[in-house]
Protein backbone atom coordinates (compact mmCIF):
# COMPACT_ATOMS: atom_id res chain seq x y z
CA UNK A 1 0.00 0.00 0.00
CA UNK A 2 1.17 3.74 -0.65
CA UNK A 3 0.88 5.30 2.14
CA UNK A 4 3.16 5.84 5.83
CA UNK A 5 3.46 3.12 7.91
CA UNK A 6 1.05 4.76 10.67
CA UNK A 7 -1.73 4.79 8.10
CA UNK A 8 -1.28 1.41 6.84
CA UNK A 9 -1.23 0.02 10.36
CA UNK A 10 -4.80 1.63 11.09
CA UNK A 11 -6.10 0.86 7.83
CA UNK A 12 -5.44 -2.68 9.32
CA UNK A 13 -6.86 -2.33 12.10
CA UNK A 14 -9.99 -0.76 10.70
CA UNK A 15 -10.11 -3.85 8.08
CA UNK A 16 -9.86 -6.21 10.90
CA UNK A 17 -13.08 -4.57 12.82
CA UNK A 18 -14.96 -4.67 10.28
CA UNK A 19 -17.42 -6.83 9.00
CA UNK A 20 -15.77 -7.39 5.26
CA UNK A 21 -12.57 -8.14 6.21
CA UNK A 22 -12.76 -9.34 9.96
CA UNK A 23 -11.18 -12.61 10.38
CA UNK A 24 -9.54 -12.90 6.78
CA UNK A 25 -6.04 -14.36 7.69
CA UNK A 26 -3.19 -11.93 8.39
CA UNK A 27 -0.94 -13.16 5.98
CA UNK A 28 -4.04 -12.48 3.13
CA UNK A 29 -4.76 -9.36 4.70
CA UNK A 30 -1.24 -7.85 4.18
CA UNK A 31 -1.13 -9.11 0.84
CA UNK A 32 -4.74 -7.29 -0.21
CA UNK A 33 -3.46 -4.20 1.58
CA UNK A 34 -0.69 -4.18 -0.58
CA UNK A 35 -3.05 -3.81 -3.52
CA UNK A 36 -5.23 -0.09 -1.34
CA UNK A 37 -3.93 2.97 -2.20
CA UNK A 38 -5.02 5.78 0.26
CA UNK A 39 -7.78 7.82 -0.62
CA UNK A 40 -9.14 11.46 0.99
CA UNK A 41 -12.49 13.04 0.58
CA UNK A 42 -13.06 16.57 1.47
CA UNK A 43 -16.18 17.12 3.69
CA UNK A 44 -19.48 17.51 0.74
CA UNK A 45 -17.14 15.92 -1.14
CA UNK A 46 -19.48 13.89 -4.13
CA UNK A 47 -17.76 11.73 -5.90
CA UNK A 48 -18.70 10.94 -9.56
CA UNK A 49 -20.53 7.43 -9.64
CA UNK A 50 -18.26 6.21 -12.43
CA UNK A 51 -15.55 6.48 -9.82
CA UNK A 52 -16.97 3.56 -8.42
CA UNK A 53 -16.74 1.27 -11.68
CA UNK A 54 -12.84 1.52 -11.88
CA UNK A 55 -12.27 1.21 -7.53
CA UNK A 56 -14.02 0.22 -4.34
CA UNK A 57 -13.11 2.34 -1.53
CA UNK A 58 -13.63 1.07 2.58
CA UNK A 59 -14.03 3.61 4.59
CA UNK A 60 -11.02 4.47 6.95
CA UNK A 61 -11.93 7.43 9.32
CA UNK A 62 -15.28 9.53 8.86
CA UNK A 63 -18.47 9.32 7.92
CA UNK A 64 -20.01 9.05 3.69
CA UNK A 65 -24.04 9.61 3.32
CA UNK A 66 -25.40 7.57 0.39
CA UNK A 67 -28.31 8.92 -1.19
CA UNK A 68 -30.62 8.92 -4.17
CA UNK A 69 -32.12 11.56 -5.51
CA UNK A 70 -35.41 12.84 -7.62
CA UNK A 71 -33.55 15.15 -10.42
CA UNK A 72 -37.52 16.37 -10.73
CA UNK A 73 -38.00 17.72 -7.61
CA UNK A 74 -34.80 17.66 -6.01
CA UNK A 75 -36.04 15.21 -3.23
CA UNK A 76 -33.54 12.98 -1.89
CA UNK A 77 -33.67 9.78 -0.05
CA UNK A 78 -30.86 8.45 2.60
CA UNK A 79 -29.78 4.84 1.73
CA UNK A 80 -27.15 4.41 4.11
CA UNK A 81 -24.93 6.31 6.42
CA UNK A 82 -21.63 4.53 6.25
CA UNK A 83 -18.74 4.15 8.72
CA UNK A 84 -15.34 2.90 9.16
CA UNK A 85 -15.17 -0.45 7.54
CA UNK A 86 -17.96 -0.10 5.11
CA UNK A 87 -17.59 -0.64 1.86
CA UNK A 88 -18.74 1.70 -1.32
CA UNK A 89 -20.08 0.77 -3.79
CA UNK A 90 -20.93 -3.34 -3.31
CA UNK A 91 -23.47 -3.09 -6.07
CA UNK A 92 -21.23 -1.62 -9.10
CA UNK A 93 -18.06 -4.11 -7.69
CA UNK A 94 -20.88 -6.77 -8.25
CA UNK A 95 -22.72 -5.62 -11.08
CA UNK A 96 -20.42 -3.58 -13.05
CA UNK A 97 -23.05 -1.13 -14.04
CA UNK A 98 -23.71 2.70 -13.11
CA UNK A 99 -25.26 2.87 -10.12
CA UNK A 100 -27.03 6.34 -9.34
CA UNK A 101 -26.35 7.13 -6.02
CA UNK A 102 -24.83 10.16 -4.32
CA UNK A 103 -22.20 9.50 -1.90
CA UNK A 104 -21.17 12.28 0.14
CA UNK A 105 -18.38 13.06 3.07
CA UNK A 106 -20.20 14.27 5.71
CA UNK A 107 -17.07 15.06 7.06
CA UNK A 108 -13.29 14.96 5.70
CA UNK A 109 -12.60 10.99 5.70
CA UNK A 110 -9.94 8.88 4.76
CA UNK A 111 -10.26 5.58 2.56
CA UNK A 112 -8.33 2.73 1.40
CA UNK A 113 -9.11 1.70 -2.32
CA UNK A 114 -8.44 -0.66 -4.65
CA UNK A 115 -9.37 -1.37 -8.37
CA UNK A 116 -12.69 -3.31 -8.83
CA UNK A 117 -11.17 -6.02 -10.89
CA UNK A 118 -8.27 -6.36 -8.03
CA UNK A 119 -11.24 -6.95 -5.21
CA UNK A 120 -13.40 -9.46 -7.93
CA UNK A 121 -10.14 -11.65 -8.20
CA UNK A 122 -10.03 -11.49 -4.15
CA UNK A 123 -13.66 -12.80 -4.40
CA UNK A 124 -12.97 -15.38 -6.65
CA UNK A 125 -9.61 -16.43 -5.41
CA UNK A 126 -9.97 -16.57 -1.63
CA UNK A 127 -12.90 -18.06 0.16
CA UNK A 128 -11.79 -16.35 3.06
CA UNK A 129 -12.63 -13.11 2.14
CA UNK A 130 -15.94 -14.98 0.34
CA UNK A 131 -17.43 -16.54 3.64
CA UNK A 132 -17.59 -13.11 4.98
CA UNK A 133 -18.44 -10.76 2.01
CA UNK A 134 -21.77 -13.11 1.50
CA UNK A 135 -22.72 -12.09 5.14
CA UNK A 136 -22.05 -8.96 4.37
CA UNK A 137 -23.76 -8.64 1.43
CA UNK A 138 -27.06 -10.03 3.03
CA UNK A 139 -26.64 -7.62 6.05
CA UNK A 140 -26.45 -5.21 3.43
CA UNK A 141 -29.95 -6.52 1.22
CA UNK A 142 -31.51 -6.94 5.04
CA UNK A 143 -31.05 -3.13 5.90
CA UNK A 144 -32.51 -2.27 2.25
CA UNK A 145 -35.21 -4.48 2.74
CA UNK A 146 -35.97 -2.68 6.32
CA UNK A 147 -35.57 0.74 4.64
CA UNK A 148 -38.67 0.02 2.09
CA UNK A 149 -40.63 -2.07 4.57
CA UNK A 150 -40.24 1.30 7.12
CA UNK A 151 -41.13 3.70 4.17
CA UNK A 152 -44.12 1.63 3.09
CA UNK A 153 -45.96 0.52 6.24
CA UNK A 154 -45.20 2.37 9.37
CA UNK A 155 -46.04 5.97 10.17
CA UNK A 156 -42.47 8.74 10.32
CA UNK A 157 -43.10 8.30 14.56
CA UNK A 158 -42.19 4.69 14.42
CA UNK A 159 -39.79 4.78 11.56
CA UNK A 160 -37.83 7.19 13.63
CA UNK A 161 -37.68 4.95 16.23
CA UNK A 162 -37.04 2.06 14.26
CA UNK A 163 -34.14 4.29 13.10
CA UNK A 164 -32.62 5.17 16.42
CA UNK A 165 -32.99 1.41 17.64
CA UNK A 166 -30.85 0.34 14.52
CA UNK A 167 -28.01 2.81 15.37
CA UNK A 168 -27.98 1.76 19.20
CA UNK A 169 -24.42 1.40 20.82
CA UNK A 170 -24.55 -1.80 21.90
CA UNK A 171 -21.98 -2.22 25.04
CA UNK A 172 -20.07 -5.79 25.76
CA UNK A 173 -22.33 -8.09 26.68
CA UNK A 174 -20.63 -8.38 30.17
CA UNK A 175 -21.20 -4.51 30.85
CA UNK A 176 -24.58 -3.36 32.91
CA UNK A 177 -26.89 -2.08 29.90
CA UNK A 178 -27.26 1.35 31.93
CA UNK A 179 -28.88 4.15 29.92
CA UNK A 180 -27.91 6.67 28.69
CA UNK A 181 -27.20 4.67 25.22
CA UNK A 182 -25.00 6.12 22.67
CA UNK A 183 -26.02 6.37 19.09
CA UNK A 184 -23.58 4.93 16.28
CA UNK A 185 -22.88 6.97 13.12
CA UNK A 186 -25.99 9.42 13.75
CA UNK A 187 -25.62 10.82 17.42
CA UNK A 188 -24.66 14.30 15.98
CA UNK A 189 -26.97 14.33 12.88
CA UNK A 190 -28.82 17.66 12.16
CA UNK A 191 -32.68 16.72 11.95
CA UNK A 192 -32.27 17.49 7.93
CA UNK A 193 -30.38 14.48 7.72
CA UNK A 194 -32.69 12.43 9.84
CA UNK A 195 -35.72 13.55 8.03
CA UNK A 196 -34.08 12.57 4.51
CA UNK A 197 -32.91 8.69 6.51
CA UNK A 198 -36.46 8.50 7.01
CA UNK A 199 -38.44 9.82 4.06
CA UNK A 200 -39.78 12.89 5.86
CA UNK A 201 -38.89 16.80 6.15
CA UNK A 202 -37.27 18.56 9.28
CA UNK A 203 -40.39 20.07 10.83
CA UNK A 204 -41.97 16.52 11.23
CA UNK A 205 -38.58 15.01 12.99
CA UNK A 206 -37.96 17.72 15.09
CA UNK A 207 -41.51 18.08 16.42
CA UNK A 208 -41.16 14.06 16.95
CA UNK A 209 -37.56 14.61 18.63
CA UNK A 210 -38.66 17.60 20.81
CA UNK A 211 -41.54 15.33 22.07
CA UNK A 212 -38.80 12.28 23.11
CA UNK A 213 -36.57 14.98 24.81
CA UNK A 214 -39.72 16.32 27.11
CA UNK A 215 -40.76 13.02 27.68
CA UNK A 216 -37.26 11.35 28.69
CA UNK A 217 -36.98 9.10 25.90
CA UNK A 218 -34.10 10.60 24.17
CA UNK A 219 -31.58 13.61 25.43
CA UNK A 220 -28.95 15.24 24.08
CA UNK A 221 -25.28 16.27 25.72
CA UNK A 222 -22.79 18.24 23.92
CA UNK A 223 -24.20 18.10 20.81
CA UNK A 224 -24.75 14.17 21.14
CA UNK A 225 -28.30 12.18 20.61
CA UNK A 226 -28.34 9.78 23.33
CA UNK A 227 -31.42 6.89 24.35
CA UNK A 228 -32.27 7.45 27.95
CA UNK A 229 -35.37 4.98 27.75
CA UNK A 230 -34.95 2.09 25.57
CA UNK A 231 -37.89 0.67 26.54
CA UNK A 232 -40.41 3.37 25.42
CA UNK A 233 -38.34 4.01 22.10
CA UNK A 234 -38.64 0.21 21.42
CA UNK A 235 -42.65 0.53 22.28
CA UNK A 236 -42.56 3.14 19.37
CA UNK A 237 -41.01 1.19 17.19
CA UNK A 238 -43.28 -1.45 17.59
CA UNK A 239 -46.15 1.52 16.18
CA UNK A 240 -47.66 1.87 20.04
CA UNK A 241 -49.81 4.51 19.71
CA UNK A 242 -50.32 4.32 23.76
CA UNK A 243 -47.25 6.40 23.49
CA UNK A 244 -47.84 8.98 21.17
CA UNK A 245 -51.54 9.83 21.66
CA UNK A 246 -51.09 13.61 20.76
CA UNK A 247 -51.00 13.01 17.36
CA UNK A 248 -47.24 12.46 16.29
CA UNK A 249 -48.24 9.09 15.06
CA UNK A 250 -51.09 10.76 12.03
CA UNK A 251 -47.60 12.38 10.52
CA UNK A 252 -46.87 10.42 6.97
CA UNK A 253 -45.16 11.29 4.07
CA UNK A 254 -47.26 11.80 0.91
CA UNK B 1 -9.85 30.51 3.72
CA UNK B 2 -10.31 29.85 0.05
CA UNK B 3 -12.51 26.48 -0.34
CA UNK B 4 -11.39 24.39 -3.16
CA UNK B 5 -13.69 24.36 -6.55
CA UNK B 6 -15.91 21.24 -6.26
CA UNK B 7 -14.77 18.21 -8.43
CA UNK B 8 -10.86 18.78 -7.98
CA UNK B 9 -8.92 16.17 -7.14
CA UNK B 10 -4.54 16.12 -6.64
CA UNK B 11 -2.51 13.05 -6.40
CA UNK B 12 0.68 13.98 -3.98
CA UNK B 13 3.66 12.02 -3.67
CA UNK B 14 6.43 12.34 -0.84
CA UNK B 15 9.82 11.78 -1.74
CA UNK B 16 12.52 11.48 1.11
CA UNK B 17 15.50 11.82 -1.55
CA UNK B 18 15.81 14.13 -4.83
CA UNK B 19 16.62 11.29 -6.85
CA UNK B 20 13.39 9.83 -6.11
CA UNK B 21 11.85 13.21 -7.21
CA UNK B 22 13.76 13.76 -10.21
CA UNK B 23 12.71 9.94 -11.40
CA UNK B 24 9.05 10.56 -10.50
CA UNK B 25 9.25 13.52 -12.36
CA UNK B 26 10.72 12.09 -15.62
CA UNK B 27 8.76 9.36 -15.74
CA UNK B 28 5.62 11.59 -16.25
CA UNK B 29 7.76 13.42 -18.62
CA UNK B 30 8.95 10.40 -20.75
CA UNK B 31 5.14 9.57 -20.63
CA UNK B 32 4.04 12.48 -22.12
CA UNK B 33 1.75 12.98 -19.62
CA UNK B 34 0.86 17.08 -19.41
CA UNK B 35 2.86 19.25 -17.20
CA UNK B 36 0.61 22.01 -17.22
CA UNK B 37 -0.96 20.91 -13.55
CA UNK B 38 1.93 19.39 -12.09
CA UNK B 39 4.15 21.37 -9.43
CA UNK B 40 6.86 20.36 -6.91
CA UNK B 41 7.49 21.85 -3.68
CA UNK B 42 10.64 21.33 -1.53
CA UNK B 43 12.56 23.72 1.05
CA UNK B 44 15.24 23.40 -1.62
CA UNK B 45 18.21 22.81 0.66
CA UNK B 46 19.76 20.19 3.62
CA UNK B 47 20.73 22.27 6.30
CA UNK B 48 20.74 26.10 7.35
CA UNK B 49 23.98 27.11 6.20
CA UNK B 50 23.99 27.27 2.09
CA UNK B 51 23.16 30.00 0.82
CA UNK B 52 20.73 29.93 -1.95
CA UNK B 53 18.68 32.20 -4.24
CA UNK B 54 17.57 32.50 -8.14
CA UNK B 55 18.34 34.55 -10.58
CA UNK B 56 16.56 35.13 -14.16
CA UNK B 57 18.98 34.98 -16.59
CA UNK B 58 18.47 34.82 -21.02
CA UNK B 59 14.37 34.25 -20.39
CA UNK B 60 15.41 31.21 -17.81
CA UNK B 61 15.42 30.88 -14.05
CA UNK B 62 17.66 29.14 -12.38
CA UNK B 63 18.32 27.89 -8.65
CA UNK B 64 21.44 28.66 -6.45
CA UNK B 65 21.78 26.00 -3.85
CA UNK B 66 22.44 22.16 -3.63
CA UNK B 67 19.74 21.52 -5.31
CA UNK B 68 20.42 23.67 -8.54
CA UNK B 69 20.10 21.07 -10.61
CA UNK B 70 16.61 19.93 -9.39
CA UNK B 71 15.06 23.45 -9.30
CA UNK B 72 16.64 24.86 -12.56
CA UNK B 73 15.36 21.44 -14.03
CA UNK B 74 11.88 21.71 -12.95
CA UNK B 75 11.63 25.68 -13.25
CA UNK B 76 12.31 24.83 -17.19
CA UNK B 77 10.07 21.97 -17.60
CA UNK B 78 6.86 23.61 -15.04
CA UNK B 79 4.61 26.54 -15.49
CA UNK B 80 5.39 28.49 -12.45
CA UNK B 81 9.07 29.27 -10.47
CA UNK B 82 9.47 30.79 -6.77
CA UNK B 83 11.87 30.52 -4.46
CA UNK B 84 10.36 32.26 -1.26
CA UNK B 85 10.94 32.81 2.83
CA UNK B 86 8.12 32.06 4.74
CA UNK B 87 7.62 32.81 8.83
CA UNK B 88 7.83 30.05 10.77
CA UNK B 89 9.04 27.63 7.89
CA UNK B 90 12.16 29.51 6.04
CA UNK B 91 12.88 28.89 2.52
CA UNK B 92 10.35 27.33 0.05
CA UNK B 93 11.14 26.67 -3.55
CA UNK B 94 8.42 25.74 -5.67
CA UNK B 95 7.76 24.70 -9.07
CA UNK B 96 4.18 24.94 -11.45
CA UNK B 97 0.99 26.03 -10.73
CA UNK B 98 0.98 25.93 -7.13
CA UNK B 99 3.20 29.08 -7.39
CA UNK B 100 -0.25 30.63 -8.81
CA UNK B 101 -1.57 29.46 -5.15
CA UNK B 102 1.50 30.44 -2.84
CA UNK B 103 1.50 33.99 -4.02
CA UNK B 104 -2.39 34.56 -3.76
CA UNK B 105 -2.83 33.03 -0.57
CA UNK B 106 -3.36 35.52 2.11
CA UNK B 107 0.25 36.25 4.13
CA UNK B 108 -0.75 35.71 7.47
CA UNK B 109 -2.50 32.86 9.26
CA UNK B 110 -6.21 32.88 9.97
CA UNK B 111 -6.90 32.74 14.11
CA UNK B 112 -8.99 29.42 14.05
CA UNK B 113 -6.76 27.54 11.60
CA UNK B 114 -3.24 28.99 12.03
CA UNK B 115 -2.87 28.41 8.08
CA UNK B 116 0.15 30.44 6.38
CA UNK B 117 0.49 31.09 2.65
CA UNK B 118 1.34 27.57 2.27
CA UNK B 119 -0.99 25.21 3.96
CA UNK B 120 -3.78 27.74 2.50
CA UNK B 121 -2.43 27.22 -1.07
CA UNK B 122 -2.30 23.29 0.10
CA UNK B 123 -5.76 23.28 1.12
CA UNK B 124 -7.12 24.90 -2.06
CA UNK B 125 -6.37 22.17 -3.81
CA UNK B 126 -8.63 20.02 -1.98
CA UNK B 127 -6.52 18.55 0.21
CA UNK B 128 -8.08 18.12 3.79
CA UNK B 129 -6.69 20.19 6.83
CA UNK B 130 -4.93 16.99 8.62
CA UNK B 131 -3.17 16.03 5.72
CA UNK B 132 -2.01 19.36 5.06
CA UNK B 133 -0.58 19.79 8.29
CA UNK B 134 1.17 16.91 7.53
CA UNK B 135 2.48 17.23 4.59
CA UNK B 136 3.99 20.55 5.25
CA UNK B 137 5.58 18.95 8.38
CA UNK B 138 7.19 16.58 5.67
CA UNK B 139 8.25 19.55 3.78
CA UNK B 140 10.22 20.99 7.10
CA UNK B 141 11.77 17.31 6.98
CA UNK B 142 13.42 17.95 3.79
CA UNK B 143 11.07 16.45 2.03
CA UNK B 144 9.94 16.90 -1.64
CA UNK B 145 6.30 16.67 -2.27
CA UNK B 146 5.30 16.06 -6.21
CA UNK B 147 1.54 17.36 -7.14
CA UNK B 148 -0.75 16.66 -9.83
CA UNK B 149 -3.59 18.79 -9.23
CA UNK B 150 -6.67 18.30 -12.13
CA UNK B 151 -9.60 16.44 -13.44
CA UNK B 152 -10.60 13.15 -12.09
CA UNK B 153 -8.98 11.37 -15.20
CA UNK B 154 -6.04 13.06 -15.31
CA UNK B 155 -5.34 12.50 -11.60
CA UNK B 156 -6.07 9.04 -12.19
CA UNK B 157 -3.42 8.58 -14.56
CA UNK B 158 -0.68 10.26 -12.55
CA UNK B 159 -1.26 7.55 -10.09
CA UNK B 160 -1.30 4.61 -12.09
CA UNK B 161 2.05 6.01 -13.49
CA UNK B 162 3.46 7.30 -10.31
CA UNK B 163 2.58 4.24 -8.09
CA UNK B 164 5.94 2.04 -9.44
CA UNK B 165 8.16 4.70 -8.28
CA UNK B 166 6.43 6.27 -5.00
CA UNK B 167 6.74 4.94 -1.49
CA UNK B 168 3.80 7.05 -0.26
CA UNK B 169 1.51 8.70 -2.42
CA UNK B 170 -2.10 9.35 -1.54
CA UNK B 171 -5.24 10.72 -4.15
CA UNK B 172 -7.63 13.57 -2.51
CA UNK B 173 -10.81 14.34 -3.52
CA UNK B 174 -12.28 17.41 -2.93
Amino acid sequence: MNGEPAFNRQCKTVLQQSRLFRRVPDELLDEMLTGFRRDTWRRNAQLDPDSFQERFYVLITGRVEVSRVNPQTGRSITLQILGPGDGIDVITLLTGDLHAIQPMALEDVTLASAPVGEVRAWIERHPEFNRHFLPYLGEQMRLMEDLATDLALYDTLTRLARLLLRHVRHGHPSSAPEPPHGLRLIHDMHDETLARMVGSVRQVVNRHLQHWRKSGVIHKHKFRTEIEDLEALRSYAEGNAQQGKTGHDKHQVS
Amino acid sequence: MREPKAGQHACVSVYSRVEEARRAFDRLRQQDFGLERVSVLGRGSHGVYRALGMHHRGGKCRFHGIQSDLWSGLWQHLHGAALMWLPGFGPLAAAGPVTLLLLRAPGSGTFTTGFGKLEQALYEMGIPADDVRAYVHCLSDDTLLLIVHDGREQVERAYQLLHPVSQQLTVHHA
